[in-house]
């Protein structure tokens, strides 16, 4: 395999263990911080667990699958790179965790304000609080 | 003090060997990935994990420290490392190297700069977690030494490093507070702050 074919392999490994890490760090933020509309489990020990499970797992494919102290020079990932990948995963994250959680939490209560930011999550859905905001910029 | 660095090199890299499972977790500590990847995750998660609006902002404005921090530490490694070059210790002493081989600079360690740069701005804003984040970067800055890469004293010039980025960060990023605060009010309208 060439350099630069193992660096896009290696790059993709990483974003996807920080992919679903950032998921599950999000799981574990939303319970400790109480915000309801981002959970995907009602009961906040399985949404606890569940985080922590899904940390362990992104390490455990990353870590586990191959071997990973290789120099940047030969297919490692430069500090740079690390940083931008990592960037890119955690905002995929927080998108998964925002749709899915909408999803999942549709029957939750639709709020009339929504200028307080990431407060508002704590009683309705992302896609709801978005639409109403929608609807507020149109009135 | 640089045969005393290098005595505590070799009595610390020594251990190698001794203790397979040991080897094997210190390999996985002294990874470019674990402790990096779990101190971003510590920042990304301290991003959502305030109480009420006022506590979220104070850890999303110390997240930007860390960040300016971090990048701070790093440069002036690297432009440092333009005068001055030590060899890693796996060139100069018989070393069981459980890494692959680096060819920069052995002082300052990036590494150690990165984690205590964060470490420190946590400490601006939470200090009770950063004793925890402190504990981690100290076993990544021993672990760097344990598997051959690094002399002790290229983590402690690290680490110095690091450190020393934290308030010079927090001073420029309080001087860019206004836009960093429209920024998270803008963000807030988004609902992803």
């Amino acid at each position: 395999m060439g350099t630069s074919t193992a660096l896009v392999s290696f790059a993709f490994d990483y974003y996807l263990m920080v992919v679903i890490a950032a998921a599950g760090t999000l799981q574990i933020a939303s319970v400790l911080a109480d915000i309801r509309g981002l959970l995907l489990f009602r009961n906040t020990v399985v949404g606890y667990s569940f985080g922590i499970s899904l940390v362990l797992f992104g390490y455990l494919l990353f870590f586990a699958t191959a071997e990973r102290n290789v120099n940047d020079t030969l297919g490692g990932l430069d500090g740079n790179v690390q940083f931008v990948l990592f960037l890119l995963g955690a905002i995929t994250a927080t998108l998964l965790t925002f749709v899915v959680s909408s999803v999942l939490n549709r029957r939750m209560y639709e709020v009339s304000n929504v200028t307080d930011g990431l407060e508002t999550l704590r009683r309705t859905t992302y896609l709801k609080a978005v639409l109403v905001r929608l609807r507020s910029i149109r009135s | 003090m640089r045969e005393l660095d290098e005595a505590l090199f070799l009595w610390i890299n020594g251990w190698v060997g001794k203790f397979t499972p040991m080897d094997e977790v210190m390999k996985l500590i002294a990874s470019d990935y674990l402790v990096p990847v779990t101190l971003a995750l510590i920042l990304f998660a301290l991003w959502f994990a305030g109480t009420d609006l006022g506590t979220r902002e104070r850890y999303q404005i110390g997240i930007v420290v860390a960040v300016f921090a971090v990048a701070l530490a790093n440069s002036s490694i690297e432009v440092l490392n333009n005068f001055y070059f030590r060899d890693r210790p796996f060139l100069n002493h018989e070393a069981e190297l459980l890494f692959y081989r680096p060819t920069d600079s052995s002082f300052p360690s990036n590494s150690a700069a990165a984690a205590f740069a964060i470490t420190g701005s946590v400490g601006l804003f939470h200090r009770r977690l950063a004793i925890v984040i402190v504990s981690l970067a100290a076993l990544y800055a021993f672990s760097r030494v344990y598997v051959g890469v690094h002399y002790p004293l290229d983590v402690l010039g690290g680490a110095v490093f690091g450190l020393v980025a934290v308030p010079i960060a927090a001073v420029v990023v309080g001087v860019m507070r206004p836009v960093l605060l429209l920024s998270l009010r803008w963000m807030r309208l988004m609902l992803v702050a």
